[in-house]
């Protein structure tokens, strides 16, 4: 961490880049080798007169709210060839799709390249692209998504089709801010600069370059996760031209009718059974949308080509219109031979998704053997059902159940406001006042929006409009559900419409942020939301929503949030942190000697929120309300009759009423409701080199008087805090931390507990393996031990006698090591099986020995009756 | 210090895991609710009204099954309409193998019942074990010709306490309540997942049966008894004949297979893709009905391999699943169907 070297009196440099801008700026001039995307270097950062820059997690709303940056850049000749507007300018004459490749042999098409050199940079939208040739029209061996811009898709026609010379776009650009060790001499380490180097912060200008006194141009930049407040954009809107029923063919759907005949020694008579078998959608493209009345013509027309075929009209075959209104027209049958018939059967197969209406076969003259009052025939929905189900007796033909036929679909002809360059397939529809789901297709500037169902509970139910719907405003968006949150989240935050973010780029161009998956901690969302929201069945979307509208309801039900922040991987990314007071064991211990005095008290403020004693959850399928809510509300009687009622708001984006959800969110409320009473905010300057970062668990070990610990009524402060806020001065480096602290009953994380993959004997071990992902957690069970050894207890899961498993002691230090990948290996120094031996078979488990015997670290963790609380 | 298997669940309130004391308490219930659950959750395995009218004097069924992994004792019940006095006489047969023309074991009986009452109804129970591998259950019924109707058959595990072996094939993990309780003892991660992993695991492990139909079995060649599906010469599309119908409804629940295993034969023709289970799933996912969750079980006078058909109900509780059965036979041919029976599993996140 380079943080560490300031203990030495070394400095550091910052040094940022800007996406799309080939162009590293530092404050100093460095040695090493620009990073990976960018070829030059300038000594032109200045960064000192920025505010502290940090992030920051609201545990309300569970939205990351990170620091702005403010950094100029002073002017140099190179500066001032990227601060020009654009002096070359044309036109993409078709669109740019950013999933197609330009390595280096892409071509841009454009209305004219005469202005433009033979070769150079281009820049579109965000976007920078290198081009080494060019035609009239075209500019060719294309590279894009270059110095760290991104590939975008870029769509003629449309402002974002403008192809420049120089950036005409600047907000929006990310920027990313790094800082690398510097050596008292001012030397710096590394042969790249990106080798020491770690990632400070990151985001996106909102406002600059822009000129600031004589010698610079300022730029002032959001951080990343402030966009996710950004509302996304709808997808379509117009207005109801006409609404109709239509439905989707399809070439593979086919009618068939069948006429057997029989004599009255029940033999088949000769040349029955007469068949006819049309396809009548075989010459339209698949899926196309007719209207009911149009289907009914196809269909008519086709069966009379087909009957002329067979040489006589020999069936009409009629349709009707919709429901309650059976009009019959006259028809006849002709027999090639009628004489001998006694009795027939007549099948009509209608296959597939056909939807008809309703038809009625007719038949006659009588006398032969059938019934001159036609009935209609109703085909199911989902067709392939004999609708008469065989019989062989005289006038015998059935109705089918109709039970499966979901009757008519309204299908909305809406024309659109401006060409879509995308909609998504399936979505929520407004229509004035009413949300419905359906699905799209559009053809120019009209809309199809069909399959209209009414929302959940109600979503088996065809839509119709309340009123007329013509003249209606609608609004159009995606819709997604889930039972996975952080599936949704991640959607969410990467999709792009090109499917070129990451493996969560699955929505459509506007439904979501297009970040690249780079810069999201996906596994974060996954280890930290999966366990922790079950048995919901989300739904998303919604016109106008931001992530923060979609999500902020639910995370902060669960205690975590979404925060820009350097993680692991030594970068800025977005991630899941948990914000909840509690917590099992801590990455940082923070002590006096870590509190800076120097220019200021170390402890900033302590703040002790008023407790919030009424929750209300109000669950709307879209978050704007637009449904009838169903709200819950959960709340302390005696808190609120005493001290009022302090509200907290959250909306939920449930798919609809689920009370197999109720204990779920009500114990979620219930958690907050008890906390809140004895949380404590408190803010400490401590040293540059704490490596702690928003949702970490530190340990608070101090005597500072400001401090006031109520669990045991004394001065400073001893427990467990989970940091909510860093801020770091730029200048000196120094951190101001943001905790909370749990003021009242202390509530102890689960003791831990890990299976044993493998031991080298079962009743006298020396190694043991179990998961890697309790390597840590060992080896600091040693640390804190003193480097003595530490018990863990054993016994087999499940198998009786749980409590007399045995024990095995851990070595000291170097005995705790990696084994293969996926392994943590366990040095024994002395074991006392008793009960049962080592098995894997029979579950044999490792955790932590009864309060009497455990170390003081072990006692951390939960333990019956030890003084802390289930909470 | 033991290993109990409470007669009822304990429902704890969420006010018992906020902030009261760090003790067993509320996981301790948990725990003790998931050995409850093995002891006492028996859904049924087989539930079935047989078509077929009155009994003949020796009628058979021939029925699969998939029961638990652990090797169960199953509860038998018999609801018969009695019209004479005469005892039945009823054997149970089990079979590992594929052909239900081969490889039968007897597993209960013959047992006689006790005498019946005329025109009331009689129950006749027994409790066998069926063990893991056993794939179908044939059932002989030997009673006064044309008297009789067998009205109802249901298979159910048998209510019992937790009992060795302890280490269960289906991944149930018994609590012992010696370490809990303990002084001072750890309370673990591993507690607190092996109450929901208990759950999940006989959950998953005992499967229900949402929808049957059984006939009498009648090895071929079969006569043309009972319902079957004939396609007379000269289509070339043969048609689908809808055979039966019913509704899944499973409250509460939000996820699952269904499994569907089907008993048929065929005169000739083709002996694939002649029955078909088609579900108009309710609610709708997120792309409107799914008219293409049609199944085809193969159809050669063999026990059908499971063939998981579509996961329905997604996000809403309470869903119902239309359930229908369609049939054809190749034209010429008639196809008979011995028996069907669809069984649900939970699946994903419950």
């Amino acid at each position: 961490m380079i943080w560490d070297s300031l203990k030495y009196g070394w400095n550091v440099n910052y040094w940022l880049t800007i996406s799309g801008i080939d162009c590293v700026f530092s404050e100093a001039s460095v040695t090493g080798t620009p990073p990976d995307g960018f070829a030059s270097m300038l000594k032109s950062l200045v960064i000192d007169h920025s505010a502290e820059v940090g992030q920051s997690v609201d545990r309300d709303t569970g939205m990351g709210q990170g620091l702005p940056l403010t950094f100029s850049l002073l002017s140099a000749p190179a500066l001032a060839a990227i601060m020009q507007t654009p002096t070359m300018t044309t036109v993409l004459t078709q669109n740019c799709v950013a999933g197609t490749p330009y390595t280096g042999t892409g071509t841009l098409h454009v209305q004219d390249t005469s202005a433009f050199p033979s070769s150079g940079t281009l820049y579109v939208g965000l976007e920078t692209f290198t081009y080494t040739g060019k035609t009239s029209i075209t500019f060719t061996g294309c590279s894009n998504a270059l110095h760290g811009s991104l590939a975008s898709s870029h769509f003629y026609g449309t402002a974002g089709g403008t192809v420049t010379n120089r950036p005409r776009v600047w907000r929006g650009r990310e920027v990313r801010l790094y800082a690398a060790p510097v050596s008292p001499d001012g030397t710096t380490t590394g042969s790249a600069l990106a080798d020491e180097s770690q990632e400070v912060w990151r985001g996106f200008i909102d406002q600059g370059p822009y000129r600031d006194g004589s010698d610079r141009f300022t730029v002032e930049a959001l951080s990343m996760d402030r966009v996710l407040a950004n509302p996304l954009p709808c997808g379509a809107t117009g207005v109801v031209q006409k609404y109709s029923s239509r439905q989707p063919v399809h070439q593979d759907q086919y009618l068939q009718v069948v006429i057997e005949a029989y004599n009255s020694s029940n033999a088949a008579i000769s040349g029955y059974p007469l068949q006819v078998i049309i396809t009548p959608f075989d010459n339209i493209p698949d899926g196309t949308l007719m209207e009911i009345a149009d289907i009914i013509a196809t269909i008519q027309a086709r069966w009379d080509a087909a009957l002329v075929d067979l040489g006589a009209p020999a069936i009409k075959l009629m349709f009707n219109t919709h429901v309650g209104d059976y009009t019959y027209n006259t028809g006849y049958f002709l027999y090639p031979s009628n004489a001998a018939i006694d009795h027939s059967v007549f099948t009509v197969v209608v296959n597939g998704k056909l939807k008809v209406d309703h038809h009625a076969m007719w038949w006659g003259p009588s006398g032969l053997g059938f019934d001159v009052n036609p009935k209609p025939i109703i085909p199911t929905w989902n067709g392939g059902a004999n609708p008469l189900g065989g019989g062989a007796t005289s006038n015998e033909y059935g109705q089918w159940d109709p039970s499966g036929d979901t009757g008519e679909s309204m299908t909305l002809v809406v024309e659109l406001d401006s060409p879509a360059d995308a909609i998504p397939p399936y979505g929520l529809l407004t229509v004035g006042d009413e949300t419905i789901s359906g699905k799209a297709t559009v053809v120019g500037n009209l809309a199809y929006f069909y399959d209209l169902r009414y929302l959940s509970p109600k979503q088996n139910i065809a839509w119709t409009p309340k009123d007329n719907a013509i003249g209606k405003t609608v609004e159009y968006t995606f819709s997604e559900t889930s039972d996975y949150a952080y599936d949704l989240m991640c959607r969410s935050l990467e999709s792009s419409g090109a499917g070129t973010r990451g493996d969560y780029d699955y929505w459509g161009y506007g439904d979501g942020y297009a970040i690249d998956q780079s810069a999201i901690d996906v596994a974060s969302f996954v280890s930290g939301l999966a366990s922790a929201i079950v048995g919901l069945n989300l739904r998303v979307g919604g016109s106008g929503l931001s992530f923060q509208d979609m999500f902020s309801g639910l995370l902060a039900l669960v205690q975590r949030g979404v925060v820009a922040r350097p993680d692991s991987s030594g970068r800025v990314r977005l991630g899941i942190v948990s914000t909840d007071v509690n917590g099992s064991w801590y990455k940082t211990k923070i002590t006096d000697e870590h509190l800076l005095s120097f220019n200021s008290e170390p402890v900033v403020s302590v703040r002790k929120r008023d407790p919030v004693t009424q929750i209300k959850v109000s669950f709307t399928t879209d978050a704007k309300g637009k449904d009838s809510p169903t709200v819950y509300t959960v709340q302390e009687t005696s808190g609120v009759l005493e001290s009022g009622g302090q509200t907290l708001d959250l909306a939920l984006a449930l798919n609809g009423p689920q009370p197999s959800a109720d204990w779920t969110i009500q114990g979620w409320c219930a958690t907050i409701l008890a906390q809140s009473h004895a949380v404590q905010t408190i803010e400490v300057r401590v040293v540059p080199w704490l490596d702690v970062n928003v949702g970490d668990m530190c340990r608070l070990e101090t005597t500072h008087p400001t401090l006031w610990n109520w669990a045991t009524a004394s001065e400073g402060f001893t427990g467990q805090a989970r940091c909510i806020g860093t801020r770091r001065d730029l200048m000196g480096g120094a951190l101001t931390l943001t905790l909370v602290v749990q003021g009242g009953p202390v509530v102890s994380g689960l003791s831990p507990a890990a299976r044993i993959n493998w031991y080298d004997s079962s009743s006298a071990p020396t190694l043991v393996d179990i998961d890697h992902k309790f390597l840590s957690y060992m080896q600091q069970s040693i640390s804190e031990n003193a480097g003595a050894a530490v018990r863990l207890m054993h016994y087999q899961v499940g198998m009786g006698n749980e409590a007399y498993g045995g024990y095995l002691i851990v070595s000291a230090a170097n005995s705790v090591t990696v084994s293969g990948v996926d392994w943590c290996r366990l040095t024994i120094a002395s074991s006392s099986i008793a009960g049962a031996s080592l098995s894997t078979s029979l579950n044999s488990t490792l955790t932590l020995p009864a309060g009497a015997v455990a170390t003081g670290w072990q006692n951390m963790f939960a333990h019956a009756g030890d003084g802390t609380f289930w909470g | 210090m033991a290993i109990t298997t409470p007669t009822k669940l304990v429902v704890s309130k969420a006010d018992e895991f906020n902030f009261t004391q760090m003790a067993a308490g509320p996981l301790q219930v948990s725990l003790a609710n998931s050995n409850h659950l093995y002891g006492h959750f028996c859904p049924n395995l087989l539930s079935f009204s047989p078509m077929g009218g009155l009994l003949a004097a020796s009628t058979t069924y021939v029925v699969p099954v998939v029961p638990s992994v652990d090797g169960l004792s199953y509860d038998f019940i018999y609801t018969v309409l009695a019209g004479a006095t005469d005892p039945l006489t009823i054997q149970v047969y089990k079979n590992t193998g594929a052909n239900p023309a081969s490889g039968w074991t007897s597993i209960y009986g013959p047992t006689a019942t006790a005498s019946m009452t005329v025109g009331h109804w009689f129950v006749h129970r027994h409790s066998t074990v069926i063990a893991a591998n056993v794939t179908m259950l044939k059932f002989v019924v030997v009673a006064r010709a044309g008297y009789d109707m067998l009205s109802h058959v249901a298979v159910q595990p048998t209510a019992t306490a937790v009992a060795p072996p302890l280490l269960k094939a289906s991944g149930f993990l018994p609590f012992d309540d010696s370490l809990i309780s303990s002084p001072r003892a750890p309370i673990n991660t591993e507690m607190v997942n092996r109450a929901k992993s208990n759950a999940l695991n006989v959950l998953r492990d005992r499967k229900q049966c949402i929808a049957s139909f059984v006939q009498p079995y009648v090895a071929a060649p079969f006569t043309t008894g009972g319902y079957a599906v004939s396609t007379p010469s000269g289509y070339t599309t043969t048609p689908w004949s809808l055979m039966g119908k019913a509704t899944g409804f499973l409250p509460g629940k939000q996820y699952g297979n269904i499994t569907v295993y089907c008993l048929s034969s065929v005169t000739g023709g083709a002996t694939a893709d002649q029955v078909v289970m088609d579900l108009t799933c309710q609610p709708l996912s997120s792309t409107g009905i799914d008219s293409t969750g049609l199944l085809k079980t193969d159809l050669s006078g063999n026990v059908v391999p499971s063939l998981t058909l579509v996961v329905w109900g997604t996000g809403v509780s309470n869903p119902e699943v239309p359930i229908e059965i369609r049939v054809r036979a190749t034209a010429g041919h008639t196809t008979y169907i011995h028996s069907l029976i669809a069984f649900w599993t939970p699946t994903g996140a419950v």
